[in-house]
């Protein structure tokens, strides 16, 4: 790290990945690149690329939405025009939600190798190839999907009944909305990701026993227990069985 | 020795996947090499349970905020209805 230049600008590299509502358009997104590529050019920098990942499904429901468009970017810029970058994400209206992380401190546009930076790529980049292999997945899976929420309706709640006597009014419409949730994960998440992304998250207990298969090894008291008990407070739970298992742990080194 | 040979469950040795191979680079945007540091609830794997190093457990924390951030892993998979 250099020493605070009394000179106005350092330039940096950063990457900005930016989440777009999922009906945008090619020209919505077209213009968000020329945005940013706008403001980077202001604040005496230049995009060194430009990336996008497709519509995923998102983790969580982001104002309301369960899928967006990824765009990343990775760009050189002096330090005071990220500010303004942010401030016009936060305006521009398409953008649901963005993160901006620094990857180098002073960068030296003299010796800086656009054309290797350029050639890189992230985990999650998808070539145009890609994205309309992707979408034609997702039609076909839309149509799957139809043809299994018809199905899934009159089973789901027969399933669900045992697990939530109380509130059966509640669960019965929730179990309708999942399977129809669940379906467009696998086409959301591109490549190697899908069969990971549809075993994880849902709070149905047939899911939670098929994930640990990964995951296992590494928190073996957790899984078993947690997916049975599912409702009855299993973050608690969990940690117990793990602490029980600390001592046993401390026994055992100190009997040694 | 012999004690350990009777509780074998805890003679196996935990690593730290990164140490074990140089060329696997934690990347807040690899949600699939993420996912081994989440339980299937979405909590950050102690280092107690996972065994990666204290410097690499306090790197893959930072970037399982930023992929939380940008929904490319949950918080939780409890759902608030």
């Amino acid at each position: 790290m250099a020493t605070m230049p009394h000179v106005s600008t350092i330039i940096r590299q950063y990457e900005v990945v930016i989440l777009l509502r999922p009906d945008v358009n090619d020209s919505g997104q077209t213009a968000i690149r020329e945005l940013v590529d706008k403001l980077v050019a202001q604040s005496d920098g230049q995009t060194v690329r430009w990336e996008t990942w497709g519509k995923r499904r998102l983790a969580y429901p982001i104002a309301k939405l369960n899928r967006a468009v990824y765009l990343y970017c990775n760009f050189v810029a002096g330090q005071h025009g990220i500010g303004e970058l942010e401030r016009n994400l936060r305006i521009a209206e398409p953008v649901i939600r963005f993160q901006t992380v620094r990857l180098q401190d002073t960068v030296d546009l003299s010796t800086f190798d656009m054309e290797v930076e350029g050639a890189k790529k992230t985990p999650l980049y998808m070539s145009p190839d890609d994205i309309s292999a992707a979408e034609k997945r997702q039609e076909e899976q839309e149509a799957k999907r139809m043809a299994a929420e018809a199905a899934s309706a009159e089973a789901a709640p027969a399933e669900e009944a045992p697990k939530a006597e109380a509130a059966p009014a509640e669960e019965a419409p929730k179990a309708e909305a999942a399977p129809a949730e669940e379906a467009p994960k696998a086409e959301a998440a591109p490549e190697e990701e899908a069969p990971k992304a549809e075993a994880a998250p849902e709070e149905e207990a047939p899911k939670a026993e098929a994930a640990p298969e990964e995951e296992a090894p590494e928190v073996e008291a957790a899984p078993e227990e947690e997916a049975p008990k599912a409702e009855a407070a299993p973050a608690e739970e969990s940690e117990a069985s793990a602490d029980d298992e600390t001592q046993e742990d401390d026994e055992t080194e100190k009997s040694k | 020795m012999s004690f350990d040979k009777k509780k074998p469950r805890f003679n196996r040795r935990k690593v730290d996947p990164f140490l074990m191979d140089k060329e696997l680079v934690l990347d807040y945007k690899d949600p699939a090499l993420l996912r081994r540091f989440i339980s299937d609830r979405g909590k950050i794997v102690p280092r107690r349970v996972s065994g990666t190093c204290a410097k690499n457990q306090r790197k893959i924390a930072v970037a399982i905020k930023r992929a939380r951030n940008i929904a490319l892993i949950p918080h939780t998979t409890i759902k608030s209805v």
